[in-house]
Formats: C-alpha cells, structure tokens, sequence
C-alpha cells in the first residue's frame, strides 16, 4: 500500500487558442476545464480533500480567445469558456430570448459566475438548459483542432445518446448564434432544482399573412436528451394560424409515437405525460401570439 | 517543484498571500485549513447550498466547486474580510441589523451573496434580493427575515440621504 | 459567527473514517484489515470495552457490527490517522468476505412482515357500532420515508488523555451522550465530559447518529490516546443517517344517518427498520393522536412498527403525531364531502362530539384557532369559489381556470407528549435540575443543559429571568453546555424547555429574589423536578376525555395551485393560527414558526428520500426538501395568547397542520383524492392514469 494516495496531476494554463490546441494534440488524454462546474462533482472523493482529477489538465480560463464575445450584424459569437454571467449580461435585447431564458435558470447565481456555455453543451447532464435552444434557432459550433476547423449543428455534434462526437484533438471553441428575428419566441422548463424530472421545450416561429412559415421546437431532458421532430415540424409548416385543435391533436399523436422509448417508470410516464402538455401549452402559446399579430 | 504541488499566488481579504499545494486541493479546505478561515462552511460540496460562498474577483461563487490551479492571481474574500475591510464597511452596514437568523449555518454563505449583490446595487428591491440569495438555502427557513432586514436598511439610507441632501 | 463542529478540534487532532458495510444484509465472514502505518489505529467491535449496542431515546443499534449485518452502509471499522488520503486509502485496502442475503422487498408496509411493537387503544364497542353503521368510508394514508435534512453534516471530536475524556458534539442532549458513552467505553461517568457544540436545524434527525458518531470518535481517541475528529461529508450523511419512516394508516369510519361518525377503527403501520426501536414514544404518539381533534363514541386504535429491512430509523419531527394527524384530517375531508359540509364546519361540529354532548367542555381553544384561521385566509369565500370551479372542470390537463384549491387542518401538540418525549433514554436520569448563580457585580448566570439550536431558548430564558430579576437582560448569561459545569436539565426540544426548564427557572428566580435580600453574592441556588412526577400525571389522564385544554394548538389553511402542464402544485399562501399559552418572546416565535412552515411546506411538496432498499445507492436530492429564498409563499402566522396558562411548546405545530392542509387543497385542485405526503408532481400523474 501507498504511503500516500495523492496522485500527480499536471496543470496547463495555455494562454492562446493555439496554444491550447497544439497542448491538446500532445495530450489527449488530457481533460480541459474551463468552468468545471459538473466536473467537480464526478472528481470529489467523499471526505477527501483532493479533487480526483487525471493526470493531466489543461485550464481554459486563461484562453483569450475562449472567453470573448463578438457580435456582427449577424451574428453574435460567444467563447466556449465565457461563463453564463458574463453572456447574460448582453440582456434580453441582444442575447435571443429563447436563449435568454433557459440560461439565466441554471443552477445558482454563484453557480452561473463560473458555469460556461461550453461545458453547458458538452455536458450530457445539462440537456435541458441551453441546447433546445441552440437547435431551435440554428446556432453553429465551431470545432477546432491545431490544423482544421469545421462548423456543425447542435444537432449533428450530439449522437443519440446526447454525447458529443468529437474528432480526435477538437475542442469546442465558439458559439456562433444568428441574430434573427422571430415573431414568437418561446422557452419553458419543468420540474424544480432536481435532475430527476426536469423537462424542457423551446420553440421559434415566423407567420407572416397567417400562415406559419416556419415553426422550430426542440425538447430537452427526455430519453433523447435533445429531441427534434423534423416530421412534425414540417406538418406545421404553411399551416394557417391559428393553429386547428384536430391537428394539435393529431400532433400530439405523432408525439406520443415518437416517445415510445420512454422507459414504464413513474419517471418515464411522468416525462412523457409532461412532454405531451407541454406541447400542447406551445402550441397554445403559438396560437395566442398569432392572434395578437393579425 | 513536483507535479504533486503548486505554487499559488492569490489576494485573500486583501492581503497577498503565496501557498504550496496540490493543485487538485478544494478552494474550500484551502481557506478553512491553510488559513484557518472557519467562515466559509462545507453543507452540500455540490455548489448547491451556498455555505461556502465566498467572493473571487468580485463575483459570488462556490468554495467547494474551485480546484486550487484556478485561483492564481485572483482577488479572494471570505466573510472574515468582509465583515472586517474598511473597505466593506458601508456594505456592512446593509445587513449588520440581521437578527432573522436562527441556527446561524447559512448566514455567512447568505451575507457573502449579499455583499456581491451591494457592491453593484445599493438599494435592492425585494425580487433582487430575493434573487441573489436563491443559491443559499437555509434550513430554518429565514430567508423573509433577512430580505426584510435588508430593505428596512436600505429604506433607512434613502431617508437619510435625502435628510442630507435637504441640509446642504 | 457560531463554531460548529466542523470548525473546532486541535491541529494536533487525527482524522477518523468509518469502514462501512458494502452490503445490504448479510454476515461477515472474514475481515482482512491492512497493515497500518505508524501512526495510524483502527477499532473493531471486539475492540469496544463495554457495551456495543448504542441506545438512544427508545432506538438501539450496534455501534460496530460484530458479524450480522442489517443495512447499506452499517459501520465495521473504525480507523484513524493523520491524514484524510491515507485513510481513504486503507479503507479501500480492507479485505472483506461476505455471505450476502436478499433484503425483503416491500411494496405495502402492511404485510406479512415481523411486528415489533402493538401498542391498542380502545373505548366504546367499536364492533356493533360498524355492525349498525348506515355507511363506512374507509381510507389509505401514506407518509413517505424523509430526509431530515440538517446544514452541519454530524461529527465529533474526542479527546482521551489517559484519563479522563473530553467530547465535543452537536447534541441537544449531551448527558444521555454522556451516559452512553460511558457504557460503551465502561466508564463513569465522572471521567466523561461532554460539551455542546452549537447545532444546526432539525435536529431531531440527529439524535441517535450523533451518540453514533460521538461513540466511534470516543472509541478511536481512547486507542489512539489523541485527539480525533470524526466527521461525516455530506454524502455520508445523507445516505447512512437515519431518516424520518414511513407510515401507511388505514382509516374506517362508521356513519350514521346523519353522517354523523360514530364510530372509528385505525391500524397504524410503522416501519420500523432494521433495528426497530422495543419502546417505541413515536408509536405511542401516533396511536393517541390517530383520530387527531375529534372525539367519537366509539374508538378502536391498532399500532404496529414492523421490522424491515430498512436502514435504521432513529428520533424525528414531531415523533409519530404528524403522521397521524396527517391520515386523521385527510380522512375527515372525506367525511366533510359525504356530509356535504364546508371543512370549517365539519371540524366544529365534530370538534364537540355529537349534538348532544355539546354542553359539555370543548377544547375551546381549537374552536379559537379554526375560526381566526377561517376569517384571516378568507377560507369559506374560496373554498366554495374553488368547489365550484372543480365540478365545472372537465381534466385538469384542459382546465381553462388556474387550478386552485384551499384546506385546513386543526392539531394539537401534547403538552404532556411533548413532557414524555425523550424521557426513558436512561433510567438512571430521573431528575431535572436547574442553577442560578448570582455573582459579583449583579451578573446573574443561568446553568441548564438546554442548548440553544436556533429556537431562541437561551434568549427565552435571559428574557425570563430579566423580568423576575429585574434586570437587564446584557447581565444575564447562560453558561455554555458542558457536562462538568452545567446540570442535567434533560434532553433539549422547545417544548421541553418551556414546559419544565422555564418553571425551574422561575422557581430558582423567586428563590434568589428571596436570598439576595440577605446573603451577598455569589449566590447559588438550585432546582430539581422528577421526571417520574410529570410522567405520572401525564399517563394517568384519561385521553378519551382530554378536552386538550392543555395543549398548544394550531389551525391551518394553505391555499395552492397546481400548474397544469408540470403538475407541480405551488403553494400561495399558508395561515397560520396558534395558541400556546402566553407566548415570549413573541418576534422569537413567530420567526420560528414562519421558518418551520415553511419547512413542512417543503416536505409537503418535494422529493421522498429514496432510500428503499433497491435503491439505497440513491442520494436524496436534499436541495429538494427545502424551499429557496425565491420559493416561499406568503405565511401569515397569527398567535392567539391567553392569559390563563403558561406557554407551551409549539415548535412542531407546522408539521402537524402544514402537510394535511396542504394535501386537502391539492384534492380540491385536482379532484383526486390525494392520500399520501409529499405531494410530487409524479404522484398527481399517477393520480391521473388511475
């Protein structure tokens, strides 16, 4: 037996985006922290007082470039490191309102001064906050590695498991949000501090003239952790508003097939029961605001 | 130096101060151990009870959650600081008064949120600070006492700066 | 700034860790322990001097399992050390064979299990009233298994010299820890010094694992000959502290005609864990109060606490009473629907007895409590607004309206109860024992083993003795809580503190008025009541006719509204009436039962501890059973005082009325009936699949 358990761990504290890329193609092993806030929690050891971490770390919270936002008349780029707070401080003026909401509801305010929206995406706990959102108004990620990038989806970067595909050396380094406008806007989350049970839904739409020229919505927090229905989605589309109670019902149909895999727990009832009203109050919402426009 | 132990250089209640430490050491037993620091408490070590708030660069975060290769070069102040710094004296001033604390677990973690909630608003209303202390939970369920201390002090400093302003 | 335990203990002080059983329930065949380093010590159960079994309250468990083990989690070593991480480590390294068991799965806490405790509670002739009933309601009541959760995770420091011990402890009764560490060390008790340290909320939850705990770091000292801290993280805490247990009550009552009941038969199920307690006050509680405020002819009351394989259950909240009263006021909503009755009504004509007993005395203080909690929640206007919205509502998924509804409850706590709680942890402490000094310069010095623990009681006390001394309260003081200084005034909840240590007090006050006259200071004078005394004429009233003149009682109302697509119900406001006695410090006690309120309102509405055997692993989502600062509703607390009797305990009043209140207000939201606590979002789903 050890003498002592404490194991070495190594610290980089890059400085550049490049740097930090060049770091990660030397040690992949290595794992990259930036706000750490749901690394914590799998690293604490019971009454130990050291964090268990690998080996190696390489600490993003010196990365000029992972911690600064840009705005063009376009779009609005944020750093993968920035921390909640600082992105919320854009206000709902800047910040899209669908994206607004579900990131001032995580966690803490101390939580949100260190959180990042970076980890945020990565982390498959967190599929109920910021990511119905990025796929509802086509935001992009920017993943680099020391000799490429490439942009993707929300929707492409997680596979079904709600886990990110990430070629070997790449870190998620930007966020690139598109500044459009909406007509209707929508985010809601259900279910309380817990992790258990928390359900969410965010929904963009346009209707000029009465009709829907396009309707997004993307649950999170289900059993596919970010759920889009493209067929449903393209039912809605060219659909007069308000939207008719025989085909929100119908939809709600489809809905309930598309959640077939929700386990027969409590918990798996509960989400999938919840889910159905949930779209059923959007599509409600949608209907409210059509009215209010024509 | 050994991989197992960094050299960190940090603020702390305003004064400078250089330790050695392995660098996946909590934030937390660094001020209650190394610096005897009792203030900031452990309750959940999950970031969720906001017993271990303290301030770091001006902003309220979680003790528990800041492994120690985070800290360096960065301003920390603990509730001992704030309730001693001349510098945070006015903002003292602001929940000195508190008396709704029962068992007294939460109240530092509770006084630390306030303070950074001050330092950018004066003249909270009750929403806000409401707001800023959504990340403490208390268990003796005191959170009204302390918003009500909190605005009955701020509502004493609006008449008393208007009684100023009618002087000079 | 409070020093909790996990602030204090010397920087020369080991580190203590517990090797805890990996597995639910079974033997221990063989346990390798590492080779040590130097410096470090470990104890096993056949290390322990004197007595293993730890016994606290009525509950006993091991302090070390010898060989048998009954829960996830149950101690087998102990190990202490310089450092944290070397422990750890020789935890890790511990060589441990197993005959492992199947736990006994349980669905219904009913069956077919073995009963431990049967406490029976009968009068009248409960048989031939059903026989002649027009009607029988019958019902299903559940209280989940909770969390207590408390902010300062247990520990202890201890300190064996060679001689003599020191322990320091979050306890509320530190010389019933004294006395159990002296059996377990097999010392007198003149060489065990116990000192409080100061204690967070809900304490309750830790009575039984801080004598644990307190036992282990005095066993690790004592072989280690220095100082250990034992202290437990938070995850530790939450998944091996003993919890809150769960209660299935089944309730039929026989109606008349009328609808008047007349007569009532209750079997109360207790799971009473994995070392269920012989003597178990909780049941008792819950037997009395199973038909809560209301009086019926004819009454036939069953208790039972099964043995489970459930962890170990120790003290809690409100000790079996709230449980009850909480299947006796939902029962009764039932009965207030068949009699087509607002529940205002209800309860005031059944508070009484039938008609024709109503010229003899009535608790007339709970007729008080329910009609100021009527007219200051506006009860009537809304609860008949809320019925008729519900019989317009088609689902609550559809519902156009808010789904909103309203309930009450009436309780009582026990005076008497409240005497007897706790009493019987050692039959050696028979007595109460107060001390005043007077000294120098007309400082006066209170001596009490009450701690303080955030119900203002120390605060009490210098207020009280300020007034009959008339002094200023800055020159009164009370004497920290140690063992070799202080006396035994018993085990410390509110209750206990006004309704025996304020009488010594007061006593001690007059007799020191008395003596200053003539004798200089310093003057100390002393005061001891028997607990067999207050036990005897406690036991020796007939319940049946208790008219609960002496009880503190409390009427409820909560007002909620459930979202209809998270099915959350939110709490909008919770009223509060409450007369116990002549109530001081009044800002005191409305701060405690604001915060208590608000607590039983988390418990009310969040999560269970899923602490069931097939999840054991399951950490309780504490963050979940109490209220952020964002999440509290409007709490409105009246105190009705009187000037006809000293104050009472009523710090468990929220507990008692809260839950039922709030559980009658979700079925008026709903229209379910709602039959068990906390009220989640998944069990109004399940409501809605039925």
């Amino acid at each position: 037996m050890e003498e002592s358990g404490v194991k070495e761990v190594r610290v980089f504290r890059p400085k550049s985006l490049g740097g930090t890329l060049r770091l990660y193609t030397r040690n992949p092993d290595s794992l990259l922290y930036a706000g750490g806030t749901e690394i914590i929690r799998r690293v604490q050891r019971g009454s130990r007082r050291l964090f268990a971490f690998p080996p190696k770390v390489i600490y993003l919270g010196n990365v000029q470039e992972l911690n600064r936002i840009s705005r063009s008349q376009r779009y609005l780029d944020i750093g993968s490191a920035l921390d909640l707070s600082r992105i919320l401080k854009l206000g709902r003026n800047v910040l899209p309102p669908v994206l607004f909401e579900p990131l001032s509801g995580i966690a803490t305010p101390a939580v949100r001064n260190l959180a990042t929206l970076g980890g945020n995406i990565c982390v498959r706990s967190c599929r109920g906050d910021s990511l119905p959102a990025l796929s509802v108004i086509g935001a992009q990620l920017e993943l680099r590695t020391a000799g490429s990038t490439r942009w993707t989806t929300v929707g492409s970067f997680l596979n079904q498991r709600g886990r990110p595909e990430l070629r070997p050396g790449e870190i998620l380094t930007r966020i690139r949000i598109p500044l459009e406008e909406w007509d209707f806007a929508l985010f809601r989350k259900v279910g309380g501090r817990q992790r258990r049970n928390t359900l969410s839904l965010a929904g963009v739409a346009r209707f000029p003239k009465g009709r829907l020229e396009v309707l997004h919505f993307c649950f999170g927090g289900l059993k596919t952790p970010v759920l889009r229905l493209p067929g449903l989605e393209s039912r809605l589309k060219n659909a007069s508003v308000p939207v008719s109670t025989k085909l929100i019902d119908s939809l709600l149909a489809d809905l309930d097939a598309a959640l077939e895999e929700e386990d027969d727990t409590m918990e798996g009832r509960y989400r999938k029961a919840t889910a159905a009203r949930l779209f059923r109050w959007f599509m409600e919402k949608v209907n409210s605001r059509s009215l209010e426009l024509l | 130096m050994p991989g197992n132990v960094i050299k960190l250089r940090f603020t702390l209640n305003e004064k400078p101060v250089v330790l050695q430490c392995h660098p996946g050491t909590r934030l937390l037993d660094i001020l209650r151990y190394d610096f005897d620091l009792k203030g900031t408490r452990e309750g959940c070590s999950q970031g969720e009870c906001g017993a271990c708030l303290v301030l770091m660069n001006g902003l309220a975060v979680n003790a528990c959650l800041i492994p120690a290769f985070a800290l360096a070069d960065s301003e920390i102040l603990t509730i001992e600081g704030i309730l001693s710094l001349k510098s945070f004296a006015d903002i003292r001033k602001s929940f000195a008064d508190i008396q709704a604390y029962r068992c007294g677990f939460c109240s530092s973690g509770m006084q630390v949120a306030l303070a950074a909630l001050l330092l950018t608003n004066r003249e909270p209303n009750a929403e806000q600070i409401r707001q800023a202390l959504s990340g403490n939970l208390c268990a003796c369920g005191s959170y009204n006492g302390v918003v009500e201390a909190v605005l009955q002090s701020s509502s004493r400093k609006r008449r008393y700066g208007r009684k100023r302003s009618q002087r000079s | 700034m409070h020093n909790f335990i996990h602030d204090i203990g010397p920087k020369r002080a080991l580190r203590g860790i517990v090797y805890r059983s990996p597995f639910r329930k079974g033997k221990v065949t063989g346990l390798g322990v590492p080779a040590l380093p130097k410096g470090y010590s470990c104890v096993q159960a056949r290390d322990i001097p004197g007595s293993s079994i730890l016994s606290c309250a009525g509950y006993s468990l091991p302090v070390l399992a010898k060989s048998e083990v009954r829960y996830l989690g149950e101690p087998l070593i102990l190990f202490c050390g310089p450092d944290p991480e070397v422990l750890a480590e020789i935890c890790a390294a511990v060589e441990l064979s197993f005959e492992e068991e199947s736990p006994v799965e349980y669905k219904d806490l009913s069956g077919p299990y073995r009963e431990g405790q049967i406490i029976n509670v009968a009068h009248g002739d409960v048989d031939l009233a059903f026989s002649l009933a027009d009607q029988i309601v019958e019902g299903e009541y559940r209280t989940a298994r909770q969390e207590h959760f408390y902010p300062d995770t247990q520990g202890a420091v201890a300190d064996w010299d060679g001689k003599n011990l020191s322990l320091y402890a979050a306890t509320q009764d530190p010389f019933g820890m004294r006395s159990a560490i002296c059996r377990c060390l097999d010392l007198a008790p003149r060489k065990v010094r116990v000192v409080a340290v100061p204690i967070g909320n809900s304490m309750e939850g830790k009575l039984l694992s801080s004598f644990l705990v307190a036992a282990q770091a005095s066993l690790l000292s004592s072989i280690a000959a220095k100082p250990v801290v034992l202290l437990f993280n938070r995850e530790e805490d939450l998944l091996f502290s003993p919890k809150s247990p769960e209660f299935l009550i089944r309730q039929q009552t026989a109606l008349d005609r009328e609808g008047g009941a007349i007569a009532v038969r209750v079997q109360i199920f207790m799971d009473g864990g994995c070392y269920p307690p012989k003597d178990c006050e909780a049941l008792r509680q819950a037997v009395h109060s199973a038909w809560g405020a209301y009086r019926v002819p004819n009454l036939e009351i069953t208790g039972r606490t099964q043995v489970t394989d459930f962890p170990p259950i120790g003290s809690f909240r409100a000790s079996g009473r709230a449980q009850a009263i909480f299947a006796a006021e939902l029962h009764s909503s039932r009965l207030e629907e068949i009699a087509q009755l607002d529940p205002y009504t209800w309860k005031k004509e059944n508070l009484v007895g039938r008609k024709e007993e109503r010229n003899k005395r009535p608790g007339h203080m709970a007729l008080a409590v329910l009609e100021e909690a009527t007219r200051i929640s506006d009860f009537t206007r809304k609860y008949s607004a809320y019925s008729a919205v519900k019989k317009r509502r088609r689902t609550i998924d559809q519902a156009a309206y808010p789904l909103r509804g309203i309930g009450m409850s009436l309780a009582s706590q026990d005076a008497e109860g409240t005497r007897e709680c706790l009493h019987g942890i050692d039959e050696t402490r028979n007595t109460c024992t107060l001390k005043l000094v007077l000294e120098r310069g007309k400082r006066v010095r209170i001596f009490t083993s009450f701690v303080d623990c955030g119900m203002g009681i120390h605060a009490l006390f210098i207020q009280r003795a300020a007034k009959l001394l008339d002094l200023d309260p800055s020159k009164i003081s009370v004497q920290p809580v140690d063992t070799r200084v202080v006396p035994d005034t018993g085990p410390t909840t509110l209750a206990r503190a006004v309704t025996v240590g304020l009488p010594l007090l007061e006593q001690c006050c007059r007799n020191l008025q008395k003596r200053r006259k003539t004798a200089a200071a310093p003057i100390e004078v002393r005061r001891s009541v028997s607990l067999d005394t207050l036990l005897v004429s406690g036991r020796r009233k007939d319940k049946s006719k208790d008219d609960g003149a002496e009880s503190a009682w409390v009427a409820t109302v909560v007002e909620v509204e459930l979202d209809p697509v998270s099915l959350q119900s939110i709490c909008r406001g919770v009223w509060l009436v409450v007369e116990a006695g002549t109530i001081a410090p009044r800002k005191t006690a409305l701060q405690i039962l604001e915060g208590e309120t608000l607590r039983a309102v988390g418990s009310s509405q969040l999560q269970e501890y899923r602490g069931t055997i097939s999840d054991g692993r399951k950490l309780c989502a504490n963050t979940d059973l109490i209220p952020g600062a964002e999440q509290v509703p409007e709490i409105q607390v009246h105190l009705l005082e009187t000037q006809e009797g000293p104050m009472k305990g009523y710090e468990q009043l929220p507990h008692l009325g809260v839950p039922p209140a709030y559980a009658a207000a979700v079925c008026q939201a709903t229209g379910f009936y709602v039959d068990q606590v906390p009220i989640t979002a998944e069990v109004i789903q399940q409501c809605l699949e039925m």
